[in-house]
């Protein structure tokens, strides 16, 4: 859950730039921090060295000048002091064994060359530090002269703290930034991305609402307008060039018609009215095709939804009603399991779609076997299902069959004009639906989906 | 009867009023828009056949003048715009009835009677209808012939109703498929084929002279033939 969350959050272009920006700030912000709490250690360290060195040193003279027994009751002395609590004195000899000073015994091991050390003041985890300059001296003894570095620890402290604290507001900063500018932009793309799922789902007479501006937000929106602007012309183009096509066709046909029903009427013969028929016959299947592709190229140009709720349980029950007969007249049955659904759309066009899918599942499926309807709910969708027994359609022929005119091989000598399940997408894409192709192996299932209401 | 044809492209209207004339109608033929309305509103017909794509003036904006001018005669659309919303804004528009060319002369036929005899008709909606000896009573749904009682399904019912409320008169497949079946849509296969010779085999199998006939080119015709 929380995984799956983490994911969809980074999964987003806009939060992986967020992210990255932010873990950049933190890191350079780290390194800064870093490098300045060191540069403050050291500069901190070397005031006390300085210090240490210059009381080590004062030590060193008077041993130098007057012996051990001098430094060891200087020593003595010193730690009896309660004014200068902070500094620390301890005179070993070679053996270990203190002579003077703050401890009763050595805390750390020794180094056996001069330099500095460092150990806690006492056993407490949260002890004080003294940082000590050590020196053996000739006769074995070592001399440990140091000073407790509280301040300074606390000051590293206070600084650590401060250095954290300023890492959660920036991270509290980073994420704030973060959801601001997701908003923003999700506000700035707010009126566009719907216009474009608006204009998907079939409605092209819808616009970006402008923004003033330069930016590319107001950029998207005008450039978005003017694509749409260029489609609709183009749509508008082709629907008008249907309408001069089909007018100029139809008169020519309609003389074409009237010229062999002219020349049926006066035929001398029955040979010659039985030729004129043949003619007449093909004439209606040319103009069947005809009205076909008209009807299949009327329905594609119009761009707009249906806005009529509709029963389509109705009207697939009315379809599969006429279809019944035909299909018995070839011995087969219609099994329908229609539930009740309603979509937005054309009545016509739908009885259309379902007439023309049971048509071609009655021609290729074998006498004697079952052609099955169905009519159910997925999610926010009808979905109608046509299965038959017949000879299916192979995978690489699928999204070929939804073409205009054609028709497979083994479909050849059956009638059909090849446009049948061109129109069938045609609708349901009018629709706003979705239509495919499956194997019921054997046979073939068209699955339609269409959005409910 | 008197029909006005008003038809621009003359090998189609020559072919009509021909048409027209041997079947027993007075045929006036005007070629434009204007000849037309001046026809229609200075004499009186039965019926209107009107093109849509007229020179002079356009059809649907005639019809318009005619019908705001309270002149009622039944009017036949003609067009070459055959989609189903043309065929609606052309019945918006006034039209009684709308045919798509290109179209056969017995289509024409057939809804040319079919809007006289609706007007003729409109007046009275008989409870009971009788074609011979078949008889159909819409109140109890049953249909005889010659006294027998045929059990048909409610889609026979309503094809026979309209059938026999078009007795001796050509109805082609269209007509059957809008009035019967209230769809405008193109079936491609003899589906409507299928649906008539399940009634007829109800209506005329052993009961008599058969009274559903098939009409080549056109469609078909319940009634007595000899």
């Amino acid at each position: 859950m929380l995984l799956a969350g983490l994911r969809n959050f980074v999964g987003s272009t806009l939060n992986r730039l967020v992210l990255a920006y932010g873990f950049g700030l933190v890191l350079v912000f780290g390194i800064i921090a870093a490098v300045g709490l060191l540069t403050f250690d050291h500069v901190l360290d070397s005031d006390t060295r300085q210090t240490v060195y210059a009381e080590h040193e004062g030590l060193m003279e008077i041993y130098r000048n007057d012996g051990r027994n001098a430094i060891k009751l200087i020593i003595d002395e010193r730690v009896k002091e309660t004014v200068n609590r902070e500094a620390f004195y301890l005179l070993v000899d070679k053996n270990s064994v203190v002579l003077a000073g703050h401890r009763s015994q050595v805390p750390i091991s020794l180094p056996h060359r001069k330099g500095w050390i460092r150990f806690p003041w006492n056993a407490a985890p949260d002890s004080d530090e003294i940082l000590a300059y050590v020196q053996p001296l000739e006769n074995g003894d070592v001399l440990i002269t140091g000073h407790i570095s509280v301040a300074q620890a606390h000051l590293r402290e206070l600084i650590v703290r401060l250095g954290l604290l300023m890492l959660a507001l920036l991270v509290f900063l980073t994420l704030l930034f973060s959801w601001l500018l997701r908003r923003a932009v999700d506000r700035a793309l707010k009126a566009p991305l719907d216009t474009a799922d608006f204009v998907a789902a079939g409605h092209l007479h819808e616009r970006v609402a402008e923004r003033d501006g330069n930016d590319s937000f107001a950029r998207l929106g005008r450039t978005l307008n003017r694509m749409l602007d260029r489609i609709h012309d183009l749509v508008g183009g082709i629907q008008s060039s249907t309408d001069a096509i089909a007018h100029d066709l139809r008169t020519p046909l309609m003389r074409l018609k009237t010229r062999l029903e002219q020349a049926r009427l006066a035929a001398p013969d029955e040979n010659t009215a039985q030729s004129v028929d043949a003619a007449i016959a093909e004439a209606d299947q040319l103009i069947a095709t005809f009205n076909s592709l008209l009807r299949l190229a009327r329905i594609e140009a119009k761009h707009d939804l249906p806005n009529e709720q509709l029963a389509l349980d109705r009207v697939i029950k009315d379809a599969v009603e006429m279809w019944q007969v035909l299909a018995e007249a070839k011995g087969q049955s219609i099994e329908a399991d229609i539930e009740e659904a309603s979509i937005f759309g054309d009545r016509n066009l739908l009885f259309q779609l379902v007439s023309n899918l049971l048509d071609n599942a009655i021609k290729y499926a074998p006498s004697e076997s079952s052609i099955r309807v169905k009519l159910g709910k997925h999610e926010h969708d009808a979905v109608l299902t046509v299965s038959d027994f017949g000879p299916g359609i192979e995978l690489e022929q699928r999204e070929r069959v939804f073409d205009r005119f054609v028709r497979l091989e083994s479909h050849r000598g059956t009638p059909g004009s090849g446009l049948g399940l061109s129109v069938v997408r045609a609708i349901v894409i009018q629709h706003g639906g979705s239509i495919s192709l499956e194997s019921e192996n054997p046979g073939l299932r068209i699955v339609a989906k269409f959005p409910a209401c | 009867m008197r029909v006005l044809l008003v038809e621009d492209e003359p090998l189609i209207s020559e072919f009509i009023a021909k048409g027209l004339r041997e079947a027993g109608h007075n045929v006036d033929h005007a070629a434009t828009g204007t000849d037309g309305l001046h026809m229609a509103t200075h004499e009186t017909y039965d019926a209107l056949i009107l093109d849509r794509m007229l020179p002079g003036l356009e059809g649907l904006e005639l019809l318009r003048i005619l019908r705001a001018s309270g002149h009622r005669t039944p009017v036949l659309m003609l067009s070459s715009l055959g989609d189903v919303e043309q065929r609606i804004l052309g019945l918006r528009s006034g039209a009684d009835d709308y045919l798509a060319k290109p179209f056969s002369f017995a289509e024409l036929m057939a809804r040319l009677e079919g809007l006289l005899r609706r007007q003729a008709s409109s007046l009275e909606t008989p409870m009971h209808l009788r074609v011979a000896d078949l008889e159909m009573d819409l109140l109890k749904r049953s249909v005889k012939r010659a006294g027998q009682t045929l059990e048909l399904q409610p889609r026979e019912f309503r094809l026979l109703e309209f059938l026999m409320r078009h007795a001796e008169q050509v109805v082609t497949r269209t007509m059957l498929l809008e009035a019967v079946w209230d769809y405008h849509f193109d079936p491609q296969t003899n589906v409507i084929d299928v649906h008539v010779s399940r009634l007829r085999q109800k209506i005329d199998r052993d009961l008599g002279p058969p009274l559903l006939h098939t009409i080549r080119g056109a469609g078909y015709l319940l009634g007595m033939r000899a």
